[in-house]
């Protein structure tokens, strides 16, 4: 049985020696033609007139399109309109796409873009967060969730307090940038081999883009050099211009953007302005609390409006809120318009109620670990969310128990307060935070998946899904349900590229639910299958479905007299032979789900992940640069399919979510225009950011109370959540210039700059204090 | 012609524009794809590849195996080497033990950063040390780190990558390479032979020819590691139409140590410079190894590094404030100007376009100095300085008999901080000293804000130096750098 091991990765072999092909290493085709974007110089305001002579003049260049060359539709928002595939007139961020130029090389393409002449009628741009709250200037309507009279909650309880806490956005840097390329079919349909997280989307606006309907059009995704939601909907310009360029000029097209133009066309994760108003006991518990959380949207609304709706649904986190009223704003600005990141605008309001909570210790002069247990989710009735969600799945409690004594926190955290009193430059910090995230798409209809499995006659198994490969071992996980599924050894298993021509109408992979959905579908599949294989092997030997045993890569038929063992070869031969159907789909669709946006009620979730992890720095009070020291976590991911792609996606989306809170600032200046546009201004951790102690465990014995496959839990977002234990270390450490009597309004992202401002904001309340006192 | 071998195989380079990059010769004329473009700057390591070249140590020949960023590196500067790459490492369907490593401990997950990483960790496997240094578990993640920090991955959090790097390295065995040695020494040995040429691609082989060559061809761009230039091509979408290619001229690959100071050729790379500076200059350790990543300081050449005037290049303020001499040629002519006389405005330097920079001469430290050079930057790793501050203290008792102070990333150019200098000399250094000198420094600079730092920040830290620099002085056991702590 293969579900349970540490397979290695389906690719592995291919990554190490370079022979796995991304999209930009399939082989170019005699006269293929390569595209590049102009973008637009402004962030606000209207194309006043526009010259391309140049660019279609310049060598190489084949063919160049602006907006009057679009044939159907223009517009490609995912959800909501507002992204328009080329710009027509107004120009809404600085980067947007005004034309595109085919030519017989990328760097040809490139120079040619140069080559525009453009003129504006510019606009003051909106670039400031505050100011679109100020304005409300929106890209949807607010939303809000309520339960109970939060206002009065708070009026009554013994204490109060107000915070706020900016949380910058993520640019995703996959290292494999956007790309695309597009082989014509002799039928005027397209093949577009795309790097992408929701290739059936991508299909229908590619479809509509050319003006073809669904059938015509062919999504081909083998596997991304990484997406991290950022190939969800980002994916699908390049595709859809390839597939254009491709369309009028007959000739395979490749589209891929340069690491420059993926940073400033493409949307990031949301910042968020974060604002509360807690009403608490002097144990720490919250009797109610306002919640305003403000997203940074961009442009356009792509998926912001179910993003904020997951901010909303996680600034509770692990704790019952009491009286509850949280408002979410959906603000625009004219920058790139922001779209889908792991955790998809959860972890942005976690980090609103995990600097409450904090806040709340500082003012009680407690542990803030001590307040984090008080208020966590119980028993009836504090088991209910701000959406009237009952909390189950809830391991929290279990693993801080686990948790707290592995990493030996209370020894460690007066070692640290002692440290700190005889350390007059560095200074230390730890924190203990917890995770629940909810698992399942909050839009309902998102949640089912699709597969096709082939049993070929000589036994080999050919498996297809929904789901998409971004490195996160959704293949082989899948392939390893589909052979514990048939007692199969995982090897007779070919994993092969996602197509819509071979699963239509999938889910993007995203919501952590690739494995939950397409492991569902391909265990129908794979029983559609065995069922086939029974009936007709208890026909052929005359024996009863009990009889037969699908285990260690063999068919066992049980007769009276004997056992016939029969291999896969010569099982599929036979089968194939008597006429059975060797091919299958499967299918499914998330149970129990359902919820009401307009009533803010329901159960949006299946169940809840969890896991906590504790993190210990050491910052320079003096420059503000840190170090993460040592991190403990431990996460559920129930009963986990392949453990070691599981701790792969723990660790890694720990480091993801560390720079995050750390050392990814992304900056615009008063023009619009990003300032952190590559690798050299833009610093995603490095080998060196990772703690030298990484100690990460799998919660053990607690399969998911819910049937999903193989009781297993969703892993690929809530371990990016980890990291807030990092940044609450690192607040740790800052409140230890003042002896924690004051609270450190540290922002996200801590770079050494924010450190060093909040230890001197704190250094310098302190003074007023004392000289007050005095 | 220019001659290298692809692996084990010679190529004769067929291409005349001299601004193709070795990625994109690699990727789109010979469709070998392993090695994969991240960013198209130097900056991610996703196209490390690994070139072996020939060094003579004592006599022998040896082949000295080094990463660079092939999407920064010019195929023209691959002259007399060995380029490998991701494909060649596997050998009759047995995986390298890096790629093994990295296969048995899921060190890969989308997998495309892991080409570099494998190309990183096979230099590692080829450090002169490598049998020798594994035993020290702590000393070896520490040149992990090092020979890995220039490559970013952005799925695994590196803590898999780690393990594979350290059982690769504890189980090392050699590989083919070393079995097939002598071979390739001699395959070089004979492309050696051959005076590369190229009709736009130039290589000097003596500081006379190209004193020549830069007056005869004033328009071809002078070319060293190219960490910097390239990037006129790759980001800027420029042309280059002829270099001139420095790396061969000996008498700017040399290194001469006397009493009073080393002399480094101006072509020197940076990983070089930074095993002879932090002899004579230890407490430089701990920035020269936050200069760029591995394969950069590879590839860069402390003259590059100096002429190239950046505002918040690594090197200039350490050179500043130790007063380096500079050695300026012009055809056969060369005069010597002293760095601190070199940077006349942003991105401007003393030197002319007929000149080249042949030579730095570095002072050796004099009695009771002391220098202490602090980088600070958002990333600890492969980051370009926010704030760079080099302090160097003559002290006799507690009195500052000479002081000279110089910052990257507060001015237009790397700069000394003359106002602060003169509070210091002369006087004893306590913590008033300090105080007046911090207000000096205040006059000294008004640095401007940019991505990597406000101004406000860059004066505040600038400030804290002293501090810390003061308190590093009078605490000596106190742990004072982030970079520094050690456990407990």
């Amino acid at each position: 049985m293969s579900a349970g091991k540490p397979l290695e990765h389906d690719s592995a072999r291919g990554h190490v020696t370079g022979l796995a092909h991304y999209v930009d290493d399939l082989t170019p085709q005699a006269g293929q033609l390569h595209v590049a974007i102009g973008g637009a110089a402004i962030a606000c305001g209207e194309i006043a007139s526009i010259d391309l002579s140049a660019v279609s003049k310049a060598p190489g260049v084949v063919d160049v399109i602006s907006f009057n060359d679009l044939p159907a539709l223009t517009d490609i928002g995912p959800v909501f309109p507002g992204d328009p595939l080329l710009v027509e007139k107004n120009i809404e961020f600085m980067g947007q796409a005004i034309f595109a130029v085919a030519a017989s090389s990328i760097r040809a393409a490139q120079q040619a873009v140069l080559l525009a002449q453009i003129t504006y009628n510019e606009s003051t741009p909106l670039l400031e967060l505050n100011q679109a709250i100020d304005n409300q200037t929106y890209v949807r309507p607010p939303h809000t969730m309520q339960r109970g009279d939060a206002a009065k909650a708070i009026a009554a309880a013994p204490h109060k307090l107000i915070g706020s806490i900016v949380v910058g956005g993520q640019e995703h840097f996959y290292l494999e940038g956007q790309v695309a390329k597009c082989v014509p079919d002799d039928d005027g349909g397209v093949c577009v081999y795309s790097s992408n997280q929701n290739p059936t989307e991508t299909q229908h606006l590619i479809a509509g883009v050319l003006g073809l309907p669904m059938n015509k059009v062919t999504l081909v995704t083998r596997r991304m050099g990484g997406g991290f939601g950022g190939k969800e909907t980002q994916a699908a310009q390049v595709a859809a211009l390839a597939s254009l360029f491709a369309v009028r000029n007959r000739v395979s097209v490749s589209c891929r953007l340069s690491r420059r133009d993926d940073m400033c066309f493409t949307g990031k994760r949301h910042p968020f302005l974060n604002h509360y108003s807690v009403g608490f006991d002097d144990e720490g518990r919250i009797h109610g609390i306002e919640h305003q959380l403000a997203g940074q949207c961009g442009n356009s609304p792509d998926l912001s409006d179910a993003i904020v709706d997951r901010a909303m649904f996680h600034c509770d986190n692990a704790y019952y809120l009491g009286d509850v009223k949280i408002n979410g704003l959906r603000c625009k600005s004219n920058t790139v318009s922001n779209t889908a990141f792991r955790g998809f605008g959860g972890p942005q309001g976690m980090m609103a109620i995990e600097a409450a909570i904090d806040q709340i210790a500082y003012a009680l002069n407690k542990d803030p670990l001590s307040v984090r247990k008080t208020n966590f989710y119980g028993e009836s009735p504090r088991n209910i969310t701000p959406y009237h969600q009952a909390v189950t799945t809830f391991t929290v409690p279990k693993i801080i128990e686990q948790l707290e004594a592995s990493s030996d926190y209370a020894n460690r955290r007066s070692a640290i307060r002692q440290f700190n009193r005889t350390s007059p430059i560095l200074k230390k910090g730890i924190a203990l935070t917890p995770v629940k995230f909810g698992i399942s798409f909050t839009v309902t209809h998102l949640n089912q998946g699709g597969a096709l499995v082939h049993l070929y006659s000589d036994g080999s198994v050919q498996l297809n899904h929904g789901g998409t490969e971004m490195g996160q071992g959704l293949m082989v996980k899948v392939a390893q349900v589909t052979a514990t599924t048939l007692g199969m050894d995982i090897n007779r298993i070919h994993i092969t590229a996602t197509r819509t021509d071979k699963v239509p109408n999938t889910s993007a992979t995203a919501a952590s639910s690739g494995s939950d959905i397409n492991g569902m579908a391909a265990q129908d599949a794979a029983n559609t299958i065995k069922r086939r294989l029974i009936s007709f092997l208890t026909q052929l030997h005359e024996v009863g479905e009990e009889d037969i045993v699908f285990a260690n890569d063999t068919v066992s038929v049980n007769a009276a007299n004997n056992t016939h063992n029969y291999t896969w070869p010569e099982l599929a031969k036979a089968a194939y032979m008597a006429r059975v159907q060797l091919s299958a789909t499967g299918f499914y669709k998330t149970p129990k789900i359902h919820y009401d946006r307009d009533k803010a009620a329901g159960r949006p979730f299946l169940y809840y992940a969890n896991g906590a992890a504790v993190s210990e720095v050491i910052i320079d009070t003096l420059t503000g640069e840190y170090k993460l020291l040592r991190c403990d976590i431990l996460h559920d991911v129930g009963q986990s399919i392949n453990p070691s792609i599981d701790i792969g996606q723990i660790e890694g989306g720990f480091i993801q979510g560390l720079g995050w809170l750390t050392s990814e600032e992304l900056q615009w200046n008063d023009k619009g225009r990003l300032t952190t546009d590559g690798p050299a201004t833009y610093k995603v951790p490095a080998i060196g950011d990772a703690p030298a102690q990484f100690n990460v465990a799998l919660l053990q014995d607690t399969p998911n109370e819910e049937a999903t496959v193989f009781r297993s839990k969703a892993v690929g977002e809530p371990p990016l959540m980890l990291a807030i234990s990092a940044f609450n270390a690192i607040r740790d450490a800052i409140g230890s210039v003042a002896d924690h009597t004051i609270f450190p309004n540290l922002n996200s992202p801590a770079t050494p700059e924010e450190i060093l401002r909040v230890c001197d904001e704190v250094r310098a309340m302190r003074a007023l204090t004392r000289n007050e006192e005095s | 012609m220019i001659r290298f071998l692809l692996n084990s195989t010679p190529i004769v380079l067929d291409i005349t524009r001299a601004d193709v990059t070795v990625l994109q010769w690699l990727r789109e004329h010979q469709l070998k794809t392993g090695t994969k473009e991240g960013c198209g700057s130097g900056d991610c390591g996703a196209c490390t590849v690994v070139l072996a070249s020939l060094q003579e140590d004592g006599g022998k020949v040896q082949l000295e195996y080094e990463s660079i960023n092939s999407c920064i590196t010019f195929v023209g500067a691959l002259h007399g080497k060995q380029l490998i790459t991701v494909e060649d490492l596997e050998r009759n369907a047995q995986l390298h033990p890096v790629q093994q490593a990295m296969v048995d401990e899921h060190g890969s997950q989308c997998g495309f950063c892991t080409p570099g990483f494998i190309m990183s960790m096979f230099a590692l496997y080829h450090h002169q040390d490598a049998h020798t240094l594994w035993e020290d578990t702590h000393a070896l993640e520490q040149k992990i780190e090092r020979y890995l920090g220039g490559n970013l991955c952005r799925c695994t959090g590196y803590a898999p990558i780690k393990r594979a790097a350290i059982k690769a390295m504890q189980n090392h065995a050699g590989d083919h390479f070393d079995t097939v040695s002598q071979s390739t020494i001699e395959a070089l040995q004979e492309i050696q032979r051959q005076v590369p040429m190229h009709p736009r691609f130039m290589h000097p082989m003596s500081a006379a020819e190209l004193g020549g060559m830069r007056i005869q061809y004033p328009d071809a761009r002078l070319l060293a590691g190219g960490t910097d230039l390239s990037l006129e091509v790759t980001q800027q979408l420029k042309d280059i139409g002829s270099i001139i290619y420095v790396k061969q001229v000996p008498e700017l690959l040399s290194i001469n140590t006397n009493d009073t100071h080393i002399q480094f050729g101006a072509a020197v790379s940076l990983t070089r410079c930074m095993q002879n500076l932090i002899v004579a200059y230890p407490n430089t350790e701990n920035m020269m190894l936050r200069f760029g990543s591995e394969q950069v300081r590879n590839q860069g050449t402390i003259g590059g590094n100096i002429v190239n005037a950046s505002p918040v290049g690594d090197l200039p303020p350490l050179l500043l404030a130790l007063n380096a001499q500079l050695e300026l040629q012009c055809g056969d002519q060369v005069r010597t100007v002293p760095i601190n006389d070199f940077y006349l405005g942003y991105k401007q330097t003393a030197m002319r376009g007929d000149e080249f920079l042949r030579s730095v001469r570095v002072p050796l430290p004099a009695a009771n100095t002391q220098v202490f050079a602090y980088k600070i930057s958002k990333r600890i790793d492969d980051d370009i300085s926010a704030v760079l501050g080099v302090f160097r203290l003559q002290l006799e008792d507690n009195t500052l008999v000479d002081a000279s102070v110089a910052f990257g990333g507060m001015a237009a150019t790397p700069a000394r901080a003359l106002a602060l200098e003169k509070v210091l000399c002369g006087q004893i250094f306590n913590e008033s000293l300090v105080a007046k000198g911090i207000a000096a420094l205040a006059s000294d600079f008004a640095p401007i804000s940019d991505a990597r730092a406000s101004a406000h920040y860059r004066q505040n830290v600038a400030a804290n130096l002293l501090k810390r620099c003061w308190l590093q002085l009078s605490k000596a056991d106190a742990c004072l750098q982030v970079g520094d702590y050690v456990g407990g």
